[in-house]
């Protein structure tokens, strides 16, 4: 009772927004974020914020700081990587290519 | 109890394929090592980040790093080197800014693979010194620590060898 209890606050309560597909149990998905018109660049930046429990989310996970900490100037494309268990453990990485 | 070993392993079971990004460009391929910490030998001083990209057509590896000093400490210097020789000097600074009680400085690296895979085959961890100000802080792994990072690195890097082979056969 208490483990379904936790469960279904961990997935009602997941800080990082999940993007796409999301599973209840297990998520462990790439999908695309934003594109621009730029071409895609030789440069990568990543920003992770991360959840735990519903209870405590934290993360810098700004297309500004994943540019900004790769001299990133122009952005081409974001992707976002999402890992979650139960709902209970999630990160959110933001991959942001550009030149 | 159950719950937190499951969550404390989602934290540390990490995949090698989770450790990089491959992406297919108009001129070859990008590898991107996702940040991971090098640890410091130099008291009071916390680990660096460093996350490395890898061009195909330019052979070269780029090592953005961040690091953290309670004051702020911009680099004269910046040197990689593992054994006696020195596989890096210049470097380029992004930024210096205010990170709660810390200074955060993110530097950028440039060598070549064939650096990075001489680095990565050293049987002693190398190091990496930024100077500055007449202090150095040092980075680098302990020897007991060395091959367990020695062996996720050679991972990603014989898979970059093998596509590079196989690029270079088409």
């Amino acid at each position: 009772m208490v483990l379904a209890t936790a469960v279904v606050m961990g997935m009602s309560l997941v800080s990082c927004s999940a993007i796409g597909v999301v599973g209840a149990v297990y998520t462990g998905t790439t999908v695309p974020h934003s594109v621009t018109d730029n071409k895609l660049g030789t440069k990568v930046g990543s920003v992770k914020c991360t959840s735990i429990l519903g209870i405590a989310a934290y993360g810098d996970a700004g297309i500004n700081t994943a540019a900004k900490m790769a001299g990133i100037k122009k952005v081409s494309h974001v992707d976002v990587k999402t890992f979650s268990v139960l709902g209970l453990f999630t990160t959110q990485t933001y991959f942001v290519y550009g030149e | 109890m159950f719950l937190l070993s499951l969550v404390s392993w989602a934290a540390w079971a990490v995949k090698i394929e989770e450790r990089y990004v491959m992406k297919a460009i108009e001129e070859g391929q990008i590898y991107y090592i996702s940040p991971y910490e090098i640890s410091s030998r130099t008291n009071k001083i916390k680990p660096l980040m460093a996350d490395v990209t890898y061009l195909t057509y330019s052979d070269s590896v780029t090592m953005n790093i961040s690091v953290w000093t309670p004051q702020e400490l911009l680099a004269d210097s910046l040197v990689l080197r593992s054994g006696k020789q020195v596989y890096c000097r210049n470097f380029e600074t992004f930024f210096v800014e205010r990170d709660g009680k810390q200074w955060i400085h993110r530097y950028s690296l440039q060598f070549p693979l064939a650096s990075m895979n001489a680095i990565y085959a050293a049987s002693t961890p190398f190091s990496l010194c930024v100077y500055a100000k007449g202090q150095t802080v040092e980075y680098g792994y302990t020897d007991k620590a060395w091959p367990k990072e020695q062996d996720w690195m050679n991972q990603i890097l014989h898979i970059i060898a093998t596509n590079k082979r196989l690029y270079k056969q088409k």
